[in-house]
């Protein structure tokens, strides 16, 4: 699934007959940053989304179609949920000044008839801890490190 | 689904059964500004799409789902006809 924000909803008077009665909104996929992530994509709506709203899109055939009670019918993408706050534990991965050319280039992000609303803020919410009162938290296992088995079965002691 | 321009038509003689009488699309994806963006791409229509027309196209299994119960061989369908992109709010 996808964060990504609606900048737009399409009319499409001529369309396949599983799509009558779901709106077609127009979503810009984002990174951790709120920078732009691909291009805009077509997603059916179930949350009755509005432009502006960040949303979550699922890009899965079979989740799609039965999210929005179409099974059996062309649709690929579904807009599931309506998102409140994301919150980051660790920073996204450095890149200065990405965001900022991403939340400028979205604002040139135009649909052909009407207006792109700004973002409301530069990036998502991320937890702040205080330093040197809290602990870190515990730092994600990375591929390739050596890790100690926890059931004993350690090849090297056999 | 994707937004693109349709830019021309593939015809085929030899094709598989199920193509028999589907037309094939040539398209453009873009942006929502009319920009072009990446390749090009065969897709089967489904609703009646033509020259210069932009319109949403599905990718996957689920493409070959209008033409149920015939099984078509696509990965790729226009299904719906784009009139405009609204920033309407709902």
């Amino acid at each position: 699934m996808l964060i990504a924000r609606i900048i737009g909803v399409l009319v499409a008077t001529q369309k396949h007959p599983s799509h009558e009665g779901r709106k077609a909104l127009l979503a810009q996929p984002l990174g951790l940053e709120g920078e732009l992530r691909g291009d805009p994509l077509v997603a059916l709506d179930w949350v009755d989304a509005g432009e502006g709203d960040l949303v979550l899109v699922t890009t899965e055939g079979w989740s799609a179609m039965t999210s929005v009670e179409r099974p059996q019918s062309p649709i690929d993408m579904a807009v599931i949920a309506v998102i409140d706050s994301v919150e980051l534990t660790e920073p996204a991965a450095e890149e200065p000044g990405r965001g900022e050319r991403a939340q400028q280039e979205l604002h040139q992000v135009e649909p052909r008839i009407g207006v792109v609303q700004p973002p409301e803020s530069g990036g998502f919410r991320r937890r702040r801890i205080a330093r040197g009162k809290v602990e870190q938290p515990p730092q994600p296992h990375r591929l390739g490190r050596h890790t100690p088995l926890q059931s004993g079965r350690d090849p090297e002691h056999q | 689904m994707f937004l693109a321009r349709v830019v021309g038509r593939v015809w085929a003689t030899v094709k598989a059964p199920a193509l028999e009488g589907k037309k094939l699309l040539l398209l453009q994806p873009i942006d929502p500004a009319g920009n072009d963006r990446g390749k090009n791409l065969v897709a089967v229509d489904a609703v009646g799409a033509g020259a210069g027309e932009v319109v949403y196209w599905c990718r996957g299994r689920e493409s070959s789902f209008p033409f149920l119960p015939q099984e078509v061989p696509t990965d790729a369908t226009v299904v719906g006809i784009v009139d405009s992109i609204s920033a309407a709010t709902q």
